[in-house]
């Protein structure tokens, strides 16, 4: 029944599609086929599982032979929770930019977006261990806060990088259960047990509506807010002031830029799984991805102007410090994670992503999207595992350490902690549909596909 | 949008071009107005080129000061146009229709008064040329490796590409001008529009010619304010020296250009009677974008001060505490966190205020007088303090030239405006034409609902 879809026609490729499902079929296959598990998911929690539990030992691995008093040991774990913050956990920005620009067709993305605020959950767990092993602000490193002493076993930095942390992940939480309260009603009265207790009392006044699309619009800004925090202080906290000598007013805003970059690449390449293996084939089209990959071209083209501008200042400017910061981060011992960087995000997407024809279609985007999260692994292992290896304090970067190879806990405890984001997604996702029921119907009812002279046009309302 | 109204194509030529075809008194005394403070300005400078620079406040300390404030400025000024014609254009925001000229044209006089700045820094403007590399017998070449060469290179391209994309847009306008005037009016928009018939083919190449130069234009609208701000971020003094200009001074521009397009918006909504054209909605739109941009630039801000502070560097720490704590810097610091965000943004989150044109008006001038004291706070005490040794600590104090060139030169943007709309439509005709053709409405149950129509 799904299969009924009506597009629109005219002399070009048409680029946009209607399904044509009456309310009930549409809460149907919301409700009971995107909730049940087919053997595809099982095999892909299985698979995820096992790597999740691959990481736990790896991270035992790591504790075993370093402790927690060594933080140069530490530099891989702590890129790879940064390259999660700024990925998974930053994809809700898609979400709340679409909903508020309220481009028509963003409705199947928003809550493939939205799910990932559950993988802050665990990222806060795994920023645990690198929040203890942070050298003290004592010993002379820089630091954006006042030292006090608190009675917490981590003092500051590592306290309000971890309070930071944790709303932001508060945030994106009361952001995902508001967004699917609608349709956790709707599973409440389909199917009941869980959804009884998650639905509360929603029955669609209208006041509640509006209550919940307020809201959706608040959280979502305080999420946008509370992430470009989360991501300044990692920048400075967990990077920057680890090194002697690096003062970079603009590198906070590019790790957001990093981030909201790697938010869409994300969410592209979800958008492609679930097209493909989600059931959701005739719900995203070639429109979405056309749509997503002009931002994703934007943000790359902004990633490499605030490359640039650190870039140009340091060589332009030539004092010892900021060479001794440019040989750590681009030109010595990490140049290879730096060019392989700075391909994967910047190259690839310039050079494909201009053309037309690659931005309009569904490969096109979705592969450029995976270039660019294989390009955040290697930027923020340089911009982290550096910083970590260093182990002077002062005003300037004596001695350029060498470069820090993963060992076989790091790889281990890389790919289960990515493994455990993607397997908690993929537990939420059978909980709460990765298609908005409510935000679907809603599009069905303000679009209609109708003659205009020769040709057919999309007529989208706009009660705003 | 709330404000949707159904007009004719007639009635869309009539009121669109009534300005441009009529004198009403207003105009003449508004452009007099205008006119004069040009006039106030081109005598501030004759003074000054026949007694020199030492009847400005300049000092070899203090080298940089008010007039290359206000060139900063009036280049963030002209961000306007690109941002909301090209940006919104290739985002199919409907709200732009009547907005993207009047900002374009903006964007072209703000640019060219920006320009005229650095030749009345110099002092000694006929030696000019220098900066180009035309004159081999000096055997002096230009150094492209400073940020001084790279501006006017930014500086023309952008002068070039907003002036272009203006005219590009105008030209189904004038053909509609041409087709309804006589004698010289008529050759003047005969000669204009090309030939415009509106063909479709025309239409189409009109159409592709927009989106392209909205496209090639966004990459020059960066770099233009970036590298006018590596004028600054390219040396070593002190609160100069930091990696963030350039974005910080971009986000800047974006926000005091866009606060000057509501100015301009209520005014030519007031002063030209545009009512059925530029609505309430329009500026809770801009207020709503107003908001976003200025948070952003807050947030560059507090860096650019948190950074300055990071390091605990003697002369980077001497140049805040200028800044923040020492009179009349501190009371131009409080104004600039009052007037550019914290007076203005939380209005703009309430609707009633987005909708209230006189508010926005009031609220777009204090964002840009605080812009304005940004630009002056990041150039002037970092100059003040520059050299460890106090005997060559200056002081600035602006002269009535400076004020006057300054002044003036709101004057000439002003002037250069009022001049364009008398001669050409300052709201796009057929833009607004396609506006029309593009509503729609759908019956969802017994409620009919605003609709616009995509292809």
């Amino acid at each position: 029944m799904h299969n009924q879809h009506r597009n629109g026609t005219n002399h070009q490729e048409h680029h946009f599609h209607r399904v044509d499902l009456s309310p009930g079929q549409l809460t149907r296959f919301v409700l009971l086929e995107l909730l049940s598990g087919g053997s595809t998911y099982r095999k892909a929690v299985t698979l995820f599982g096992i790597l999740f539990l691959a990481g736990i030992v790896g991270f035992i691995m790591r504790v075993a032979q370093n402790g927690f008093s060594s933080w140069p040991a530490w530099g891989y774990p702590a890129a790879i929770v940064a390259y999660i913050l700024c990925t998974m956990q930053a994809a809700p920005i898609v979400a709340f930019a679409l909903r508020a620009a309220k481009g028509h067709w963003r409705r199947p993305v928003s809550r493939i977006a939205e799910l990932f605020t559950i993988v802050g959950v665990v990222n806060l767990i795994f920023l645990l261990p690198i929040l203890f092993v942070l050298p003290p602000i004592t010993g002379g490193r820089l630091t954006f806060w006042f030292e006090m002493n608190w009675l917490l076993p981590f003092s500051p930095p590592g306290f309000f990088v971890f309070f930071a942390m944790l709303s932001l992940v508060i945030c994106g939480l009361g952001l995902l259960y508001l967004v699917s309260l609608p349709d956790l009603a709707a599973a409440r009265d389909m199917k009941g047990g869980v959804y009884r207790s998650l639905a509360r009392g929603w029955v669609g006044t209208p006041r509640q509506w509006k209550m919940l699309k307020s809201g959706a619009n608040i959280l979502g800004a305080f999420y946008l807010m509370t992430f470009v925090f989360v991501s300044t202080l990692f920048a400075m906290d967990l990077s920057e002031t680890l090194v002697p000598g690096w003062k970079d007013a603009i590198y906070p805003a590019f790790h957001s830029i990093t981030g909201i970059q790697g938010a869409i690449a994300t969410t592209l390449v979800a958008m492609a799984i679930m097209r493909s293996f989600g059931g959701l084939r005739e719900y995203l089209h070639m429109e979405q991805f056309w749509a997503l990959s002009k931002p994703l071209l934007a943000t790359s083209l902004l990633w490499f102007y605030m490359w640039w501008s650190t870039f140009l200042t340091y060589w332009y400017g030539r004092t010892p410090a900021e060479q001794q910061v440019l040989q750590l981060l681009m030109f010595g011992p990490y140049f290879v994670p730096f060019v392989l960087a700075f391909t994967f995000k910047f190259l690839i997407p310039l050079v494909f992503l201009i053309w037309n024809r690659v931005r309009m279609s569904i490969m096109g985007p979705t592969l450029i999207a995976c270039s660019i999260l294989i390009g955040d692994l290697f930027e923020f292992i340089r911009l982290y595992v550096g910083p970590f290896t260093v182990t002077q304090y002062g005003h300037i970067l004596e001695e350029v350490p060498q470069a820090h190879a993963p060992d076989i806990a790091d790889i281990l405890i890389m790919v289960g902690a990515i493994s455990g984001a993607i397997l908690t997604y993929l537990i939420t996702a059978k909980i709460i549909p990765v298609l908005s029921l409510w935000d679907t119907k809603e599009g069905l009812l303000l679009t209609r596909v109708q003659p205009y002279h020769k040709t057919e046009v999309l007529v989208i309302g706009k009660p705003e | 949008m709330q404000d949707r109204k159904v007009l004719t194509d007639e009635q869309i030529n009539r009121e669109l071009l009534w300005f441009v075809f009529n004198r009403p008194t207003r105009f003449w005394v508004a452009i007099t107005i205008a006119g004069l403070a040009f006039l106030a300005g081109i005598t501030a400078f004759s003074i000054m080129v026949t007694f020199g620079l030492g009847v400005t406040g300049l000092n070899p300390v203090v080298a940089w000061a008010f007039l290359i404030t206000n060139f900063v400025f009036w280049v963030g000024i002209s961000h306007a146009g690109v941002m909301i014609s090209a940006i919104l254009r290739l985002t199919q925001a409907e709200w732009r229709r009547p907005v993207t000229r009047a900002a374009e044209v903006l964007t072209v006089f703000a640019l060219a008064t920006a320009a005229i700045f650095p030749l009345i820094h110099m002092g000694r403007p006929w030696r000019a040329y220098w900066i180009f590399p035309i004159d081999f017998a000096r055997g002096v070449w230009p150094s492209v490796r400073s940020p001084l060469v790279w501006d006017p290179s930014a500086i023309f391209t952008y002068l070039t590409g907003s002036s272009l994309f203006v005219y590009v847009a105008l030209i189904p306008d004038l053909a509609i001008a041409r087709d309804r005037t006589t004698g010289f009016q008529h050759r003047l928009y005969s000669i204009l529009c090309l030939g415009w018939r509106g063909t479709p083919m025309q239409w189409k190449m009109q159409v592709l010619a927009g989106i392209l130069l909205s496209g090639l234009i966004l990459p020059v609208f960066v770099s233009v304010h970036s590298i006018v701000s590596w004028d600054f971020g390219m040396s070593l003094v002190p609160n100069w020296h930091t990696t963030i200009f350039a974005p910080y001074f971009v986000i800047g521009a974006v926000h005091s250009g866009v606060s000057g397009v509501v100015t301009l918006m209520a005014f030519l909504r007031i002063f030209m009677k545009l009512e059925n054209y530029i609505t309430p909605d329009h500026f809770d739109a801009l207020g709503r974008l107003l908001t976003v941009v200025a948070t952003a630039w807050l947030y560059f801000f507090l860096l650019e001060i948190v950074y300055g502070f990071l390091t605990l560097e003697t002369a980077e720490t001497a140049v805040r505490d200028l800044q923040i704590l020492k009179y009349p810097y501190n009371i131009m610091f409080i104004l600039i966190f009052l007037n550019s965000y914290f007076i203005p943004v939380p209005l703009w989150l309430f609707k009633r205020v987005r909708r209230n044109v006189w508010l926005m008006f009031v609220t777009s001038l204090m964002v840009n007088v605080g812009m304005w004291l940004e630009r002056f706070i990041i150039i002037v005490p970092g100059l003040l303090y520059r050299q460890p040794l106090t005997f060559v600590w200056g002081e600035y104090t602006p002269s009535l030239i400076e004020t006057t060139l300054v002044l003036s030169s709101f004057g000439l943007v002003t002037f250069g405006f009022l001049l364009f709309s008398k001669i050409f439509p300052i709201i796009p005709i057929a833009d607004q034409k396609e506006g029309q053709a593009v509503q729609e409405e759908i019956q969802i149950g017994k409620v009919s609902v605003p609709a616009i129509i995509r292809e």
